[in-house]
């Protein structure tokens, strides 16, 4: 038996093994997404031959130029750009006021109050969808944005709040104090010391709950039943029907749909993975 | 006239306390005192727990809550071995750490309802390239109808949820894996300890809480989300994949019965709280 593990142990210590790993399973993880975005590019015969093609034989933009000018899909993107811009500038000037205040200038009980946002998270949204729908029907508010828009705050505040109070509670403190020294009040201590320090993290933290925003699929469901105020996801959905899936349409609109977060995660993955950690591992 | 610190604390603190009141402590209270009406159309009168006993004698409910626990243990279990091979495999890594990391990172931008979608093609029965790769490599003679087995179906869509949360995973445990000393894996080494050695006595002791953590996050993710399934097979074929989020959807938006909404939703809370509750104490009060 020892020979049997000096081998595995020798196949693991290769140095090109960890490479060969992330390789066979990066490609794994990323083909359905190479699938969506290769689909998109060709033509509905292509799309259902078998064997199916790897590669488009001919480009063609028709399924795009058929999303673009033939269905709500664009006004589905504005809808969800609406949605998720609304919910995180909301959540971003609420959770930094509180986040700086629970941090930078406790008070007796702050850490219990931060102990219950932390304990929010493990409520299901699901299991607020119900009083959601209920209230929003007596405020007149459901089919509407405002209605979609205040559920997606429930969505992502309690995990923005704890992110954030991981963020600033990483920030020096002496800075703060020598600002105060200054003679700066301490909202303009917030605005002028602190906020530039921390941008980064709190861009995180946007990202975050931009993204959470613009994937929600079920609440907008239940909630909406006028097509103009869909977001993309519901309006990829709405290619689905009992006639049959248009492929192409899916794949060209679902390309629109993961465009932000492809970008957002090019951009600022070191950020997100540091704020991603505080807010998820950190106590 | 200048504030006490603690008086500004508190005054920071008031918008965010109201938001949590107003959109989370109210509507939670309010779905409780619905669950004890009856509430089908319209607003009945006070029927104490009649509602949870209808919920939890019914077949549905069995069904539904049987389905999201597999489901949920199996696409965050499968999540997180792979996931933990990645990371292990990206600590080990000296060069392009940070592509392989944008790269595992990306799927994560993909939602949940369009990858539910795009793997009922890949899994098709007949134009699915699942299939082809199959038969390619001479693993199976015939094509699976993937989404018409009751087994099969649950298992697709465990393996399409796992591929959505390892990105997620990943990152965790690697941050994990980030803290622990590069001299501990050294010292290690010194003392002749082979690669499987280091995972089980450096690894695996010191990243543990994390590795915990992370595998709890998805399983409660999992457990409550129904997006993937719905987009994937819609609970079915028969009710194969009638996960407790279907269920409670169904319950709301077909029957309109508020009622027993209201009290599946309540029984979904205390559910992941149970589960939760013991795997937070002890991570964090037990561990210091």
């Amino acid at each position: 038996m020892g020979w049997i593990r000096e081998k595995i142990d020798a196949a693991i210590r290769w140095k090109a093994t960890p490479y060969i790993v992330l390789i066979i399973g990066c490609s794994i993880l990323l083909f359905p997404l190479y699938w969506t975005v290769i689909t998109s590019f060709k033509s509905v015969g292509e799309i259902f031959t078998w064997p199916p093609t790897l590669f488009p034989k001919d480009w063609t933009l028709y399924n795009y130029v058929k999303v673009i000018l033939n269905s709500p899909i664009p006004l589905n993107i504005l809808n969800s750009v609406i949605y998720a811009l609304v919910v995180t500038a909301f959540v971003l000037v609420v959770g930094v006021l509180t986040t700086y205040g629970l941090v930078m200038y406790p008070y007796r009980g702050s850490e219990k109050i931060a102990f219950t946002f932390f304990a929010t998270r493990i409520i299901p949204p699901q299991s607020l969808w119900l009083p959601f729908l209920i209230m929003l029907t007596r405020l007149g508010l459901v089919n509407s944005r405002p209605g979609v828009i205040s559920f997606l705050v429930v969505l992502v505040y309690p995990l923005s709040i704890w992110m954030l109070r991981g963020i600033f509670g990483a920030f020096p403190r002496e800075l703060l104090d020598a600002a105060e020294i200054d003679g700066a009040t301490r909202l303009q201590a917030l605005i002028r010391v602190v906020l530039p320090v921390v941008a980064p993290g709190v861009g995180a933290v946007a990202i975050i709950s931009f993204l959470w925003s613009w994937n929600e699929f079920m609440f907008p469901l239940l909630c909406l039943n006028s097509p103009e105020l869909y977001p993309i996801t519901l309006g990829i959905f709405r290619f689905v029907s009992d006639e049959g899936i248009q492929w192409g349409s899916i794949c060209a609109s679902g390309v629109f749909a993961i465009l932000p977060g492809m970008i957002f995660f090019i951009i600022a993955q070191r950020y997100i993975v540091e704020g991603l950690t505080e807010g998820a591992l950190k106590t | 006239m200048r504030l006490k610190n603690s008086t500004f604390g508190i005054l920071c603190s008031v918008p965010g306390l109201i938001v949590l009141l107003a959109f989370i402590a109210y509507p939670l209270a309010y779905n409780f005192v619905v669950s004890l009406m009856k509430y089908k159309y319209t607003m009945g009168g006070y029927v104490g727990f009649s509602n949870y006993l209808r919920v939890i004698s019914s077949r549905d409910f069995k069904i539904g809550w049987r389905v999201a626990f597999y489901y949920s243990v199996g696409s965050s279990g499968l999540a997180f071995l792979v996931s933990l091979v990645m990371a292990e495999s990206l600590r080990r890594i000296k060069r392009l750490r940070a592509f392989f990391r944008t790269l595992v990172i990306l799927p994560w931008s993909v939602p949940l309802v369009l990858s539910g979608i795009v793997f009922k093609w890949m899994f098709d029965g007949q134009i699915g390239i699942v299939n082809y790769v199959l038969r390619l490599l001479g693993i199976v003679s015939d094509n699976i109808a993937f989404l018409y087995h009751p087994t099969w179906a649950l298992a697709t869509a465990m393996v399409g949820t796992a591929y959505v949360y390892v990105p997620f995973m990943t990152v965790l445990i690697h941050a994990g894996m980030e803290s622990v000393p590069a001299e501990v894996y050294e010292a290690a080494s010194i003392d002749g300890a082979d690669e499987l050695q280091k995972f089980r006595y450096v690894t695996l002791p010191l990243v543990e809480k994390q590795m915990l953590i992370a595998f709890f996050i998805v399983w409660m993710f999992t457990f409550r989300t129904p997006d993937l399934i719905y987009a994937l097979t819609k609970g079915g074929p028969g009710k194969a994949t009638f996960h407790a989020g279907l269920y409670l959807m169904r319950t709301i938006y077909s029957y309109l019965n508020f009622g027993h909404g209201a009290a599946i939703s309540v029984l979904m809370f205390i559910t992941v709280a149970l589960v939760i509750g013991p795997v937070l104490y002890f991570v964090f009060v037990k561990r210091g």
